[in-house]
Order: C-alpha cells, then sequence, then structure tokens
C-alpha cells in the first residue's frame, strides 16, 4: 500500500493508438451485434466517439463526447425511492449494470471494484461511488440486493425497479442489456453490457471500463478523475 | 491459513499491462462468431485452446488439483459467492496425452445443479450461455476456466458455501471417466481481477491465435 500507484509502468503510445483502435473495432462489434438483438443499442447514434487521436491519460477507454448521467428514480436497497443525479451529486459515481444471480462476470466485476476501493486512501474512497443497477429486478428485490452488495461493500448502492426505466437509461449510456431469457431445455441465456462507467463530479460520463479491467488500473485512474483530469 | 491476494495499489511492481486492448480486438473476434447464437458453439472454438497459465503459481491463495490418466486438474478454486443461489468454480484441464478428450459434465458434493457454463464477450456485451456437447480438450493442450470465459456453475447448492470449505467436483470426460478433487472456497472477493490474473492471459492467446 502506500506507492503511488502513477509510479508503474505506462504503457507506451502505441500501445494506447492499438487500444483505441481495438476499442473502435470492438463498439462497431457491438453495434452489428445490436442489429440482430431486440434491444437495440446503437454506439455511433447514442454519441459515443472515441477519442482516438491523443494518447490517453487514463487506463479505462476515454469518450470523445461523454455520456450524461442520466436522470434515473429507481428504488434503493433500503427500499426507498433513489435519485442517481441528487443521490451522487459530487462523487465520482462508476455506475455498472448486472444482477446477483449471475456467477461470473458480476461478482468478479464487483470483488475487483470492491478491491479497488478498499485499496484508495481513505479520502479519496469517501469520494467514490459505486452504483450497482439490477438487470434482473424482479429476483433482485431491495433486501436481496442489500445482502448480496453488503458482502462487497456496504456503501455501494444497489438500485431496482421496473426493467424498462432501468433498460431505457442503460440504453442512454450504450450498455445493452435484456431481461434473462429462460430456454426450452431449461438454461438460460443472459446478455448485459459489462462495462462500468465512470462519472465525474461534474456528472461527465468520461470513461468506460469493460470487464476485465483490472483492480490496478482502476486505482490508477480515479485518483486522476477525483482531479478533475479529463486529458 | 488463507492468504488471499489482491493487488493493492501498487506495491506491485512492475506488472504485464497486456491487455486491455487485446483483450478488446479479442472481444471483437468473438462477437462476430457468436453474435446471434444463443448456444456457446461447443468443442470447435480456439478459444477452448487458450492457453492459460497456472494462476496457482501466482497467488498464495488455496487452490486445488488432481489428476486422471493424462487429465490433470489445477488451480481450482470457488470464489465464495455472495449469492446464496449460484456460484462459479474456476480451474485449468490440461491433456498431456496424444489424443483429444472432452468434458462432459460435472457434479458436486454438497450437491447442487451443476453446469459448463460459456460467457462470450462481445464488444462489452456479455452472454451467458449453458455448453451443450462438452468442452474438447486438445492433444497436448489446456482448456481454462477463468473469470469472463469458461465456468462450472454450482446453482443451489444444498448448504451455503463459505470461505475455507471445500466442495466436492467430480468432472466427467469422454476417455479419462471421472476425476474428483476437492476445490477450496476462497474468499469473497478472490475473483477480483488483478494484473496476474488469467483473463488476461486468456484474451491476450485469444488475440494471438491465428485462424479463430
Amino acid at each position: 500500500m502506500g506507492s503511488s500507484p502513477q509510479r508503474r509502468t505506462r504503457p507506451t503510445r502505441r500501445a494506447r493508438r492499438a487500444l483505441c483502435a481495438a476499442a473502435a473495432l470492438a463498439l462497431m462489434m457491438t453495434g452489428t451485434l445490436a442489429a440482430c438483438s431486440s434491444a437495440t443499442t446503437d454506439a455511433a447514434s447514442s454519441g459515443l466517439v472515441l477519442d482516438s487521436t491523443s494518447s490517453s491519460l487514463f487506463d479505462g477507454i476515454q469518450l470523445g463526447k461523454p455520456y450524461t448521467k442520466p436522470d434515473l428514480t429507481l428504488t434503493d436497497s433500503d427500499g426507498a425511492t433513489f435519485n442517481l443525479l441528487k443521490g451522487t451529486t459530487g462523487k465520482l459515481t462508476l455506475v455498472y449494470f448486472g444482477y446477483t444471480h449471475c456467477p461470473d462476470v458480476c461478482p468478479t466485476t464487483m470483488a475487483t471494484l470492491a478491491s479497488a476501493v478498499r485499496a484508495l486512501p481513505a479520502a479519496q474512497a469517501a469520494r467514490v461511488q459505486v452504483v450497482f443497477v439490477s438487470t434482473d429486478p424482479t429476483r433482485d428485490t431491495p433486501a436481496v440486493l442489500k445482502a448480496w452488495l453488503g458482502q462487497y461493500n456496504p456503501s455501494f448502492i444497489g438500485l431496482t425497479g421496473s426493467f424498462a426505466t432501468i433498460q431505457k437509461a442503460a440504453t442512454s449510456l450504450g450498455i445493452d442489456i435484456e431481461a434473462p431469457v429462460k430456454q426450452a431445455d431449461g438454461g438460460y441465456t443472459v446478455t448485459h453490457g459489462a462495462e462500468v462507467i465512470a462519472f465525474d463530479a461534474k456528472d461527465r460520463g468520461y470513461i468506460v471500463y469493460t470487464a476485465g479491467t483490472t483492480v490496478d488500473q482502476f486505482t490508477h485512474d480515479i485518483p486522476l478523475i477525483l482531479a478533475g483530469r479529463d486529458a | 491459513m488463507f492468504h488471499v491476494h489482491f493487488s493493492l495499489p501498487a506495491g506491485a511492481a512492475v506488472r504485464a499491462r497486456r491487455g486491455l486492448g487485446a483483450g478488446l480486438s479479442a472481444a471483437a473476434l468473438l462477437g462476430a462468431a457468436c453474435a446471434c447464437s444463443s448456444a456457446a458453439s461447443p468443442a470447435s472454438g480456439a478459444q477452448a485452446v487458450a492457453a492459460a497459465r497456472a494462476s496457482a503459481s501466482a497467488s498464495p491463495s488455496p487452490r486445488g488439483s488432481a489428476s486422471s490418466g493424462p487429465i490433470r486438474i489445477t488451480g481450482a478454486y470457488l470464489p465464495q459467492p455472495a449469492s446464496p443461489d449460484v456460484a462459479a468454480v474456476y480451474f485449468t484441464v490440461a491433456d498431456t496425452g496424444d489424443q483429444s478428450d472432452t468434458l462432459l459434465s460435472a457434479t458436486s458434493v454438497p450437491a447442487a445443479q451443476v453446469a459448463l457454463m460459456s460467457e462470450v464477450s462481445s464488444g462489452g456485451a456479455e452472454s451467458m450461455t449453458v455448453v451443450a456437447g462438452g468442452l474438447s480438450i486438445p492433444a497436448h493442450g489446456q482448456l481454462a476456466f477463468t473469470t469472463g470465459g469458461y465456468h462450472v456453475m454450482l446453482t443451489d447448492p444444498a448448504v451455503p458455501l463459505e470461505q475455507g470449505g471445500t466442495v466436492q467436483l467430480t468432472l466427467t470426460f469422454r476417455r479419462a471417466g471421472k476425476v474428483t478433487l476437492d476445490v477450496p472456497i476462497t474468499s469473497l472477493l478472490s475473483d477480483a481481477v488483478t494484473g496476474s490474473d488469467a483473463t488476461s492471459d486468456d484474451a491476450t492467446s485469444m488475440a494471438g491465435m491465428p485462424g479463430m
């Protein structure tokens, strides 16, 4: 602990350009995927423009045009009405859409975020708010969310409510979510965007983290976002 | 006794910065292959061959292993689930023999519904499906079950799965038959993605794999 995250090796400019190119390709593929699913998310029309010209300061993918934090009103894990804008004012807000019956990527992401927040100095951690929005609101009641998220970090906010409302908010952030689908054979398919979007204190969502982002990558970026750096 | 390995900010010196880019391009390739299907292609996918490094070697956390004939299972662990209903087991299967084998199914004690699952990432959207028809382990190759990839999913376990305990997992292979191993239940946060996490190895290998 203690040593600064910035001290570790930095990727080269070339690596960063490659990252941007890869991200652009990945997003193009998202568009392709969206075209054949019912809940379409058009990356282009949702204003997702990648900053592909300059090397980014961040380990996450920096967007040329930030998302706006949605004015989303749902129910929190205490059963109270919660508005995302009012409830996270002035915080660096990390928003993730997932569900508690998810065995793999959702727990992995929460474990990664919890580890990252735990690794931050307390003064920084106090300025960070993780928000988990359920994509399976029928099963994810406030009590289920509270028990699940509380194990990672009791300060994490869990939101549930109408699937249509949640899906609309996700779509506005370029995230494709679908309700879990039961298959005829008893199995099921779940599709949900696995990105974490970071909103700064001014509610600008300008950095996206894909599944597989490491604890160190989060702890590298968070102090920069808190410091108001955006390039 | 359980030393869980998290990466704290940077004590961890030089960290391989592979990844995000390679991972994304792998995701894009998978997206192209898997975009509209609802069932994962079984064995044939070259992602199955992803060469995973034994995560056990990089971590002091307990890991389970077992072998039967040419089949070797290493690095098995089950992060304590936050949900009482569902958990995932991760490990690496190596086939040291001259013939490929197929992992057909799995069972557990304590009892649970056990399924071989595939998590496919396509440009950020994660899609999880049951693997039908088994998973091929190539001769002299290995198959990694890692976060964000394949996992053995335990649903509705008969008893709570808590850190410090173990789950006995029996894997059934077409050639090697049954392999039983004790899988340690590690901490809730043990599947946090760190720089040494097998996930990035996995993605990098996939990206570098010709002809997938």
